[in-house]
């Protein structure tokens, strides 16, 4: 089970982006914190009027839009990158 | 001008309240749940979910409420979903969920869409929970959602025939309540084949 972060492009409900958090954050980063810097740095890149952050666990991003289809229309995306947690 | 600033301003103080108030309890959340995880002859699956930033925002608009009442009146900021193999399952499942400290189950306000499905042929059970950190940190309402492999995958494919048309014409919504009806009949013929197959 992983947590993924995912950038949805609203217009079309596609998923453009997927990041992954490590399973173990780095010693006295709390999730929060990822999370927020996360908000920060993506919608840095990616508008925050056009495009949202989707965040939740699944075996994989394949799994979790099959879990949660109202979310995306399936991912533009196979690529998976590791987010870096250090603040 | 003002309006698009006080939106954003509005999508900001929603990002913060999701990051400190949410984002750790979700995480908090998967440790707590992967010793139910664990029973694959039970479950299926468990995922979980933060809502949107904008899709918070809808539903405040929807319902009429500021900041203030955000925490209070909705309460799926975090979504858990339990899809389980068997319907008959579910006693089992409600009673082990119910000993998970510290997640408070409120049984007294589900919504059973198994008992009576929604119109469309929907089914699942929908239960309110509080998480209680440790430390003080204020409790966290959750949702957590149960339903079985048959009525994941309606709702699946629902979602994926219907969800670019704007209103769905009665024969079809008929065929897909029938569609629902099938599954849970094939759900419950499940649970005669374990009665009867189990030692």
């Amino acid at each position: 089970m992983n947590t993924y972060l995912m950038v949805r492009r609203d217009s079309d409900l596609m998923i453009v982006k997927i990041y992954v958090v490590p399973k173990e954050l780095p010693q006295g980063v709390r999730f929060s914190q990822v999370i927020g810097k996360a908000f920060e740095k993506i919608h840095h890149d990616y508008s925050r009027r056009d495009y949202s952050l989707l965040i939740g666990d699944a075996y994989s991003p394949e799994d979790f839009l099959r879990s949660f289809p109202d979310w995306a229309r399936g991912a533009t995306t196979s690529e998976v990158e590791e987010w870096s947690c250090a603040t | 001008m003002r309006e698009t600033s006080n939106d954003e301003a509005l999508d900001l103080e929603i990002q913060r309240i999701v990051t400190e108030e949410y984002a750790d309890a979700l995480r908090s959340l998967v440790a707590l749940l992967v010793p139910l995880e664990q029973r694959k002859e039970k479950i299926d699956r468990i995922e979980r979910r933060i809502k949107t930033v904008k899709s918070i925002k809808d539903k405040m608009k929807q319902k009429g409420i500021g900041l203030g009442q955000l925490r209070e009146q909705i309460r799926d900021i975090i979504g858990i979903r339990i899809v389980i193999h068997f319907l008959s399952d579910i006693p089992d499942t409600l009673s082990e969920l119910s000993q998970l400290q510290p997640l408070e189950l409120s049984l007294q306000t589900a919504e059973d869409y198994i008992a009576t499905p929604k119109t469309t042929g929907y089914r699942s059970l929908h239960l309110n929970a509080v998480y209680k950190p440790e430390g003080g940190n204020s409790p966290v309402p959750c949702e957590i959602q149960i339903r079985t492999t048959l009525q994941h995958a309606w709702a699946t494919k629902s979602h994926l025939l219907l969800y670019k048309i704007q209103e769905v014409p009665e024969r079809f919504q008929r065929h897909f309540r029938i569609l629902s009806d099938q599954l849970h009949l094939a759900d419950e013929v499940a649970d005669l084949l374990r009665s009867e197959l189990s030692p």
